[in-house]
């Protein structure tokens, strides 16, 4: 077989641009749930076999008392729903909710079972307009502006329960360019980040430190809920609000 | 056809190389789990599970250096190729996993003894292990309750644990071990980040040689002849290169970034 190096070259370029067409021109931005409902999941990793309802939890009760990193590094609860494997003896003997939840520093798991295991995904969202009104408000995801609120030191989040982590001095602001011509860069504060996460919840992972550049990391991905779109699809701040990111975009 | 085949393949393949990059999360091993080693070089050729290796079990009672030195277990799983013969005639496990051997007291169990009938205590299931052992989860927690703790790995500091007197791990076996005439500590170094902004690190001769003398990381990992002899950089450590042969699967992870890169940005 022979081709003319042209023509292979030609196919491997369209090879590597024909997910971006696919991908790229067509991207909508998800639905949002309502203020009091992002952020909010159901577990059922074992409670309906189990013969209890699937647990309810909410990221807003929880973020104005612990940073991310506590739970999600911690006390090792990964990221994807249900993924982690939690029984009632971990519970009971102080892992995972238990570490707070254990009648002490938060309602334990003695008679309460209902509490968690409501298989009501809105649960509680009935007290979140009183929780709101005091908090500064945002236009996303659960309209509140956490990371100014923590800045201003209105919430003073914990950082850790056993071990401290160390302090992270490296702040720097990176500006990513953006791959169409009219949309104004990206910025990312190294900051911002550090007040909720370590280091560790994006490198390597997320962001490979091998990659220079920023061409791999395209909204259709992010969207994806690869890359960026980990945490800001779901949890913290919505995508929906693009001028946070890219500072240059009006609507 | 075969041409249209051909290109459709690259086709394919290039849109299969522009997704396959990173960007998602790899799930982390639990703290009990961190550090355990399957081994299976001939267990299932003998009809046996593959044996199931707790670096946490070990390192609370012996030094890095016992077993990788003085007992010549590669760095690598499955590297070593140990036989049941080999732990037969003293080898590897065998050092101390002979039935006589003591440690705190207790007997340690024989492994690989075929002079007794299997049961409770000397079935090859206790390190032939068919699935997830909940009795050592249970001992994990039982166990590390009463250690400092830490973020990442095993949530255990070691490094404290061995300073506070929590544990004290044996460096030498009688009749295995040869020690040879220590050598004065190395200073701690800097090493420059590279960087901006990224704090440089302090490597701590002092800290790694209670676990692992001088020989676990010279010259194999690191030459160590004259400073920069050895050139490396994050890349190469998170592939499980120099310091990445021991920080990515059994001392803290690499996760720890603070942990090395600790002095202060001029």
């Amino acid at each position: 077989m022979s081709y003319r190096s042209g023509t292979v070259v030609l196919l491997f370029l369209s090879g590597l641009l024909l997910p971006g067409l696919l991908f790229g021109a067509q991207y909508t931005l998800p639905e949002l749930p309502s203020p009091a409902l992002y952020g909010n999941l159901l577990m059922d990793r074992a409670s309906s076999r189990g013969g209890v309802k699937p647990v309810s939890f909410s990221h807003w009760t929880h973020r104005t008392r612990y940073t991310c990193r506590v739970c999600h590094d911690e006390l090792e609860f990964d990221m994807a729903v249900g993924s982690t494997e939690i029984d009632c003896n971990d519970v009971k003997d102080g892992r995972y909710c238990g570490a707070c939840h254990n009648g002490k520093q938060a309602f334990g798991r003695q008679d309460n079972c209902v509490y968690c295991h409501t298989g009501d995904i809105a649960f509680r969202s009935d007290q979140f307009a009183g929780f709101s009104r005091e908090l500064t408000p945002d236009e996303f995801g659960n309209q509140i502006d956490w990371s100014q609120m923590m800045r201003r030191g209105q919430i003073e989040p914990l950082n850790y329960l056993y071990a401290k982590p160390s302090e992270t001095s490296f702040e720097k602001t990176l500006k990513l360019d953006a791959a169409w011509g009219r949309i104004p860069p990206a910025v990312f504060p190294h900051k911002e980040h550090n007040q909720w996460v370590g280091c560790n919840t994006c490198h390597p992972d997320l962001f490979n430190i091998r990659k220079q550049g920023t061409e791999h990391f395209t909204m259709a991905r992010i969207l994806k809920g690869e890359f960026c779109g980990y945490c800001h699809l779901k949890v913290a701040f919505p995508i929906n609000a693009c001028e946070r990111c890219h500072p240059g975009m009006s609507r | 056809m075969k041409k249209i085949l051909f290109l459709a393949s690259l086709m394919i393949l290039t849109c299969a190389l522009s997704f396959a990059q990173d960007g998602v999360k790899k799930k982390r091993q639990r703290a009990y789990d961190y550090g355990q080693v399957i081994l299976s070089n001939f267990s299932e050729k003998a009809g046996l599970p593959p044996v199931t290796f707790n670096h946490w079990t070990h390192r609370s009672k012996y030094t890095c250096r016992l077993c990788h030195l003085d007992l010549a277990f590669e760095m690598r799983p499955n590297a070593t190729e140990i036989s049941a013969d080999d732990i037969q005639q003293g080898f590897y496990c065998g050092a101390c996993h002979n039935g006589t051997s003591r440690h705190d007291g207790q007997t340690i169990f024989a492994a690989c003894d075929t002079t007794q009938k299997p049961s409770k205590t000397t079935n090859c299931e206790r390190c032939h292990q068919p699935g997830k052992d909940p009795q050592m989860k249970a001992n994990f927690y039982a166990f590390s309750k009463n250690m400092p703790a830490d973020r990442f790995g095993n949530k255990i500091n070691w490094e404290l644990a061995e300073e506070q007197g929590l544990i004290t791990p044996i460096d030498f076996i009688e009749g295995v071990s040869s020690h040879s005439a220590p050598m004065p500590v190395q200073k701690d170094f800097a090493l420059n980040a590279g960087v901006e902004s990224m704090p440089n690190i302090l490597f701590s001769h002092q800290k790694h040689t209670v676990w692992n003398g001088c020989q676990t990381c010279h010259p194999d990992i690191f030459v160590g002849v004259k400073k920069g002899a050895t050139t490396y950089n994050m890349i190469e450590i998170f592939e499980q290169k120099y310091c990445g042969v021991c920080h990515s699967t059994v001392a803290f992870p690499l996760q720890e970034c603070q942990r090395c890169h600790t002095e202060a940005v001029q």
